[in-house]
Order: C-alpha cells, then structure tokens, then sequence
C-alpha cells in the first residue's frame, strides 16, 4: 500500500485498523513536499518537527485504542488562518514574522480531532486575488500545468491537495476563493453557508462574507473535515448556534431528483 | 422575458448612460436573454418553502458584561517590536 495514495478517509480507516501509522503517513507527505514543492510553491511554512512531534503522539493514542474524528490525518491550513506558534502571513510582507499567540477555532477544532499541520498554505495577499500571483512571497504552481496557476486565492491548498502533498486542507472563500482554486485543480472544493464556520483568528478580507471551507481528493473528504471544523463558537458573533448536520448519512450515492442551478 | 425597445432606453436613463440605437438593440436581446436564464429559477416548487430574506439569523448578540480571562499579557506583547510598562511602542503618529 503506497499511502499517500490513499483518500483522507481511508487513511483515518487505515489507521483506525492499524494497517499503516501516522508517522507513515506524516513522512510520506514531507517526503513528497521535499521532492515536489520546489516547483509548486504551495506551501509557505512547512512545520515539519512539530508534525512528526503530532503523528508520534497521534500514534501513541491510536494504540491506545483512542478515537477522535481526523487522529493522524495530516492536512494543510491556508496562511491565513491563525496558528499558535506558527508563522501566519496572510501573504503579505507586513505580516511577515507575525507568529500568533492564539489558534484559529478551526485550527483548535482540527487539534482537538487529532489532526496532525503539516504547514501553511500559499494565498493571495489577504486572500485578495485568484491566482496566488498576488502573493507577496510566491506564485503557487497548478500541479496539472506547471505553467499555469491553480487559481485562488486558496491555490496553495488546492494544489497542495491535488499533488498529494497533504490528504486534504482548510482555505478560506469570500467571494470564490475556495471554489475556484478547487475547480482550477480538479479537487473538491466545500464553502459552507456563512455562518456554518467561526471566523475567530481567520485574518479578515470582508468579515459578512468570509467562511473558511475545506478541500479534499473526494467529497466525503471535504465532510469530514467540514464536520470537524464547523460549528457555534461564541467569539464569532455570527456563526450559527444551530447543530452541525452528520453529513455522511446525506452522502447515500442517490442524487436521484436533485436540481442543480449554475450561476456564472 | 423579452424587453422592449423602451424598457432598455429608459434603463440606460437611470444609469445615465449615453446609448446609440444600435446599441438599445443588442443590449435589449442580452438582458432580454439574461432575464430568461434567472427566470428558470421559477421551475421550482416553493410551496412549502418559506421566504427567506438572508440566509442568517439577524439579531443582536450579547454576552454579560463580565471580565473573563484572556490570553497572558507576554503573548499579547509577543510581537511587539517594542514595548514600554506592558504596552505597544509604535513610533508617534500626531505631533505633539
């Protein structure tokens, strides 16, 4: 079994079923951004110790039989959600150094369900672009045409995601820029409703418009992270106080009598 | 929905835009198809779908006012470049 060829779910099964470690999967993906990331330019930071301090703990909570909704899963999180200790630049200059003091809720949420960070994502400055070409420090590649970008401003999650350099990874869409960057690099791209993700130590573009939204190889990918992530927190005063539905029950196969409306 | 000659001139009044005969024409067929695509929007059954003007709740929210705890002052001032008595040290912006 090669595993960074596994999907984000089948990996949390693989694990679940002890056929493969965290670690395994951990060094896998380093691996790969090591040998391709030089001409992707999708990650801005990779935090590899502080990964595979996460997959060794990850690991010794696996064998003891623990279970938490993404333990040992490594993902990616766009530069510009906030990570304690971790650089956060939102693609800017200004911010460059800046390290939080504090985690995003989605950042603490993905902890919480035992996901291992596998490092920071390339976004246009502030999320404001859709290629990544506005970025102060680099232009993400798309990994289908190195010549061509994989749009944005979330382009270094979904290029990441394409290219297999993480089993999936948090961006951000104000107006696009998680659905977009997805469709440049034929994954799958979620912007929940607004409201559905609390917005607490997401570094703001325009705040009644932003949500953060997951990327993944396959829909049920992007549910269980939206599932992870989404939810109330009262720091963000307009995220929804309304529960989060188990959106693996909808996923029955059958679109049967489902209509599809598509705006351009 | 199809517009009339009229619908479009008097349109381009509002927007004060300047627009030749020619113009009126083919813009009339555009919008005209544009309104045509937003109509299929009316295929759907809403019987008992209630109207909705925004898709969040919109109402105020309040917590009581008491002093909960915060993150340490040494990581609030973490980044500072400088700092005086606990404090940010930006240079002055407003002359004295």
């Amino acid at each position: 079994m090669d595993v960074s060829e596994l999907t984000l779910t089948e990996l949390r099964d693989a694990l679940r079923r002890g056929e493969t470690t965290s670690m395994a999967a951990t060094e896998a993906m380093l691996d790969r951004i090591v040998r391709f990331d030089n001409q992707l330019r999708s990650y801005l930071t990779v935090t590899d110790e502080l990964a595979y301090e996460q997959a060794a703990e990850a690991d010794r909570r696996l064998a003891d039989g623990e279970e938490a909704p993404l333990l040992g899963v490594p993902i990616a999180v766009k530069d510009i959600i906030c990570t304690t200790g971790i650089p956060t630049t939102a693609g800017s200059k200004i911010l460059e150094g800046f390290i939080p003091p504090y985690d995003a809720f989605v950042v603490e949420q993905l902890k919480e369900a035992g996901a291992i960070i596998l490092g920071k994502t390339n976004t246009d400055e502030f999320a404001m672009g859709s290629s990544t070409e506005n970025s102060a420090y680099v232009t993400s590649a798309n990994p289908w045409d190195l010549s061509r970008v994989p749009g944005g401003s979330s382009g270094g999650s979904a290029a990441a995601v394409a290219a297999g350099l993480a089993y999936g990874a948090l961006g951000t869409d104000t107006g696009g820029s998680v659905r977009q960057p997805a469709s440049f690099c034929g994954v799958v791209g979620l912007r929940p409703t607004y409201g559905r993700m609390s917005r607490w130590g997401v570094i703001a573009f325009a705040s009644s418009l932003d949500q953060v939204g997951t990327f993944g190889r396959t829909v049920a990918d992007c549910a269980a992270m939206f599932e992870v992530t989404a939810g109330y927190d009262r720091r963000d005063s307009t995220s929804l106080d309304v529960p989060v539905p188990d959106l693996r029950q909808a996923m029955t196969g059958d679109i049967r009598g489902l209509r599809v409306e598509c705006t351009a | 929905m199809s517009l009339t000659h009229e619908d479009v001139a008097w349109i381009a009044n509002l927007a004060r835009l300047a627009v030749t005969d020619e113009e009126i024409e083919a813009y009339r067929t555009q919008l005209s198809a544009v309104l045509d695509y937003a109509a299929r929007l009316n295929e759907l059954d809403l019987t008992d779908i209630e109207p909705s003007a925004h898709a969040v709740l919109r109402q105020n929210v309040w917590r009581e006012d008491v002093i909960e705890p915060s993150l340490p002052l040494e990581d609030v001032l973490f980044n500072a470049a400088e700092t005086d008595q606990d404090q940010f040290l930006i240079q002055s912006v407003l002359d004295d």
